[in-house]
């Protein structure tokens, strides 16, 4: 009870700032904005940890609204001296709500997408794995802080359930992270 | 939660509302005909006899009146069989959407449609046992759209499709699999629900 009372007191707190607050200078209609960063995972149905290459672009089509899509290379795992997957590439598509003052930019985004996968054959065995494509589903929460007319600081965690259904089922249940600096142009006028 | 609280959040949220209710950009949705819009969803495939799954895909939509639309689509399902057989769809078709109110944030409609679908059953452990069909199918439902602002919305749909054509079955018998086609054609289907972000990119008429 006491937490639930915490965490409505903060959110209610953000809200009134965010709509209290002035206006945007930099997030309008025709903003584009892209990241590149380096993603660690943790794949909550392996209990694994993989770190990605993660690359996305995203498009305001208005200040609240924007479309984007992100890409997501394997570039190997943490820890585990056998991973599941030999790779597990992935690319989404979709759009995010915004919240924004003052250029500070928290988002919510549902993203669909597809996964490249191929399970980790064992070492002594002699049987092969097939690499195969499988439906994805996202959801994105992000807060991003557009602090020049070029460059914005982000941070970013997405949820993603799916299915490898190849060799060997597993599930694809993650949760990856990303943070970093990233570039924006304004492609259209202030009004 | 006692009153102290209460007596604190009730100003903060008036205010969040308050300040969040003036400054959506939301505008008044375009419900003109001849837009075309496009965007990309994902699927869950329910009361299938093969079990549930999982798809994506997109679609583009064609408004041809202010209570009617078109919705044009393609999806790939991909559904786990007992966790020996992989049972893949692809589907291409399109629905007609009829809206009984024509504006507003919610904006409810009824959908039926038709669709050429094909089905591949593999087995995940020997990619050599397979077989697939082609076929046709009819799905029909209800489904809303969230006008989230002028030209865009978040769609949620729900729609039964029936298969009109005849089945691929998996048997098992311990460690074989069989993967067979029906000898007659069987009205089975799936419940396919949908959530999909669409776009209005241009007008290609107007009237």
């Amino acid at each position: 009870m006491e937490k639930i009372k915490w965490v409505t007191t903060i959110i209610l707190l953000i809200l009134c700032i965010y709509g209290t607050a002035q206006g945007n200078k930099f997030i309008r209609k025709g903003l584009l904005s892209s990241q590149l960063t380096f993603s660690p995972s943790y794949m909550v149905s392996d209990k694994q940890s993989y770190f990605y290459l993660h690359g996305g672009l995203e498009a305001f089509i208005s200040e609240k609204t924007s479309l984007n899509g992100e890409t997501y290379f394997l570039l190997g795992n943490i820890g585990a001296a056998n991973p599941a997957f030999e790779y597990n590439h992935s690319t989404f598509f979709g759009a995010s709500w915004h919240l924004n003052k003052n250029d500070h930019d928290f988002s919510l985004g549902i993203q669909p997408g597809i996964s490249f996968t191929k399970l980790n054959a064992l070492k002594s065995s002699p049987i092969k794995t097939q690499g195969g494509v499988n439906p994805l589903f996202s959801a994105v929460v992000a807060y991003k802080f557009y602090f020049f007319r070029f460059f914005h600081f982000f941070i970013q965690s997405r949820f993603i359930l799916g299915q490898h259904n190849y060799d060997v089922p597993r599930d694809i249940f993650e949760l990856r992270f990303s943070a970093g600096l990233g570039l924006n142009i304004n492609t259209m006028k202030a009004e | 939660m006692n009153i102290r609280h209460t007596c604190f959040l009730l100003p903060l949220f008036l205010i969040s509302t308050s300040t969040f209710a003036q400054k959506t950009d939301a505008g008044k949705p375009i419900a003109e005909p001849g837009w075309f819009s496009v965007g990309a969803r994902s699927t869950i495939s329910l009361f299938d006899h093969d079990g549930g799954g999982l798809g994506t895909g997109g679609q583009f939509r064609i408004q041809l009146s202010k209570k009617v639309n078109t919705d044009w689509f393609a999806d790939y399902i991909s559904i786990n069989i007992s966790d020996k057989v992989r049972s893949e769809y692809y589907h291409i078709g399109w629905s007609v959407l009829f809206y009984p109110r024509e504006e507003g944030f919610i904006k409810p409609y009824i959908l039926a449609g038709h669709c050429f679908d094909y089905n591949k059953k593999t087995s995940m452990r020997d990619p050599s046992i397979t077989a697939e069909r082609w076929g046709s199918a009819v799905q029909a439902g209800v489904g809303t759209h969230f006008n989230l602002s002028s030209r865009f919305d978040i769609s949620i749909t729900s729609q039964y499709m029936i298969h009109l054509t005849k089945a691929l079955e998996a048997e098992f018998d311990g460690d074989n699999i069989s993967i067979t086609e029906h000898q007659g054609s069987a009205l089975e289907g799936h419940l396919l629900t949908t959530i999909s972000l669409n776009y209005k990119l241009c007008r290609l008429w107007k009237r």
